[in-house]
C-alpha cells in the first residue's frame, strides 16, 4: 500500500512534463510580437545589463529591502537578477556549491517566513537544486580541487539541516532526488577511482567506510569524509 | 500598448509552464496541448488588450484552458484516450536508468492521474504540482476551503486505490 507521502513524491515527478523551450519562446513571440530590445552601447550583454539595472535598482530601493525581498515579491527580480549576474563569473566547478548556496538561502526564506510567498520560493528551491544536481554530474570530482568538495560538503550539510528545519515547521518543500542522485554519481566516481589506486592501510579503512555509507545512501557523508582524508 | 505587453509578457512567462502541464495531463498529447496552450495564452491576451480587468490571471488562464480542453473532447465526440508510450520530459539527469525510473514513475501516477474524475485531477495539479494553496485553489474550483480539503482528501484516496490496482 503506498503511503501519502510517497504518494505526493510521485505526483510531484509529473513537474518534469514541461514544454518545449523553443516552443515556448516562439509561441510567446507570435502572440505578443518581437519585445523591443534597448541598446546603450556596444558589446552590451545581457548578463551584464541585469548588473548594470541591479545596480541602478539598488540605488533607488535600497541594498536592505533588496535583500530580504523573497520570491513573489516585486523587489526579488533585482536579487535574482544579481544572482544571476553572479553566477556568470562562477567557475563550472565551483557552479554545483553555487547553486547550492542559493537553495540554502530559499530555505533560509522559509524558515523565515514560512507562510510567505510559499509556492514561489518553494519552486525557486526546486529550479536551485534541479541546476546543482545538472552542474554536479558534470564536474569530474576525481580531479577537483579539494576547496571545491570542500564547498559542495559544506553546504550539502547546511542544506540537510536547514530542510530539517523547514520541515519542521510544517512545510513540504518536496524532495532533493535529483541531488541525491549526482551526488551518489560522484561518490560513486571517486570510490571508483580509490580502488584502482594503491593505497595505505589508513586510507583502506577510509575507502571501506566510504563503501559502507554509500551503500546506507549517506552520499554526503561519503564525500566529507573523503574531503577530509585529502 | 507596450506597456501591456510587458505585463502581458511577465504572466506568460509565470503560467506559460503550469498551463501547458495542465493541459497535457488532460489531452496527453504534446502537439494538442501546444495548441491548446498557445490558443489560451493567445484568448488572454486578446482580452486584456482590449482592456478587460483581469483580476487573478491564474483563475482567469486555468478557466480558459478548461473550456478549451472540454471544447477539444467535446469536439467530434472525441473521448480521452490515454496512452502510456511517450512523455516528453525535461530530465537533467543523465545516465539511462534513473532516466528510466523517472519515465516509469512519471507514466504510472500520470496514467492513474488521467483515470480520475476532473475535478480529482485538477485539485491534485493545482495543490500538489502548482503548490497553491488550499485557498487558492478554492477560488479556482468556487468552493469553500472545508470543501476542497474534503475533495482533496478524496481524490489522494482515488488516486491511491487507482495506482494500488493497477
Amino acid at each position: 500500500m503506498i503511503k501519502e507521502k510517497e504518494l505526493i513524491g510521485k505526483i510531484r515527478k509529473l513537474r518534469q512534463i514541461q514544454p518545449n523551450r523553443d516552443w515556448v519562446f516562439l509561441t510567446k513571440t507570435q502572440i505578443l510580437g518581437q519585445e523591443p530590445r534597448f541598446t546603450f552601447f556596444p558589446y552590451f550583454k545581457p548578463a551584464f545589463a541585469g548588473l548594470v539595472t541591479v545596480f541602478i535598482l539598488l540605488g533607488v530601493f535600497g541594498y536592505g529591502f533588496v535583500k530580504n525581498s523573497l520570491p513573489g515579491d516585486l523587489l526579488y527580480v533585482i536579487k535574482k537578477v544579481a544572482h544571476e549576474g553572479q553566477a556568470v563569473f562562477v567557475s563550472e566547478n565551483e557552479k554545483p556549491a553555487f547553486q547550492l548556496k542559493l537553495a540554502n538561502q530559499r530555505l533560509e526564506d522559509l524558515t523565515k517566513a514560512p507562510a510567505k510567498n510559499l509556492a514561489p520560493t518553494i519552486s525557486e528551491f526546486q529550479a536551485n537544486i534541479s541546476e546543482a544536481a545538472k552542474t554536479l554530474s558534470k564536474i569530474d570530482a576525481t580531479t577537483s580541487n579539494p576547496a571545491v568538495i570542500k564547498k559542495i560538503v559544506e553546504e550539502t550539510k547546511k542544506l540537510e539541516e536547514n530542510k530539517e528545519k523547514v520541515e519542521s515547521l510544517g512545510v513540504v518543500i518536496g524532495g532533493t532526488e535529483e541531488l541525491e542522485n549526482a551526488l551518489a554519481k560522484v561518490v560513486g566516481n571517486l570510490i571508483e577511482d580509490l580502488k584502482t589506486r594503491t593505497l595505505t592501510e589508513e586510507k583502506e579503512k577510509i575507502l571501506e567506510k566510504m563503501e559502507e555509507l554509500f551503500q546506507a545512501g549517506k552520499y554526503s557523508e561519503a564525500l566529507e569524509l573523503y574531503w577530509i582524508n585529502q | 500598448m507596450a506597456n501591456l505587453r510587458k505585463i502581458f509578457s511577465k504572466i506568460y512567462n509565470q503560467y506559460i509552464d503550469k498551463i501547458y502541464r495542465f493541459i497535457f495531463l488532460k489531452v496527453n498529447s504534446q502537439e494538442v496541448a501546444q495548441d491548446l496552450t498557445s490558443e489560451t495564452f493567445l484568448r488572454g491576451w486578446e482580452s486584456f488588450k482590449n482592456g478587460n480587468k483581469i483580476e487573478n490571471p491564474q483563475a482567469f488562464l486555468y478557466q480558459i484552458a478548461r473550456n478549451l480542453v472540454t471544447d477539444h473532447y467535446r469536439e467530434k465526440g472525441r473521448t480521452q484516450v490515454v496512452s502510456a508510450e511517450y512523455v516528453p520530459i525535461v530530465d537533467p539527469r543523465e545516465d539511462l536508468e534513473g532516466k528510466a525510473m523517472l519515465r516509469s514513475d512519471i507514466n504510472t501516477i500520470r496514467l492513474a492521474l488521467a483515470n480520475l474524475a476532473e475535478d480529482y485531477q485538477n485539485v491534485i495539479i493545482w495543490h500538489y504540482l502548482d503548490d497553491l494553496p488550499i485557498p487558492e485553489v478554492a477560488v479556482l474550483l468556487n468552493r469553500s476551503e472545508q470543501a476542497t480539503r474534503v475533495l482533496l482528501s478524496r481524490a489522494l484516496a482515488a488516486l491511491r486505490q487507482k495506482i494500488n490496482s493497477a
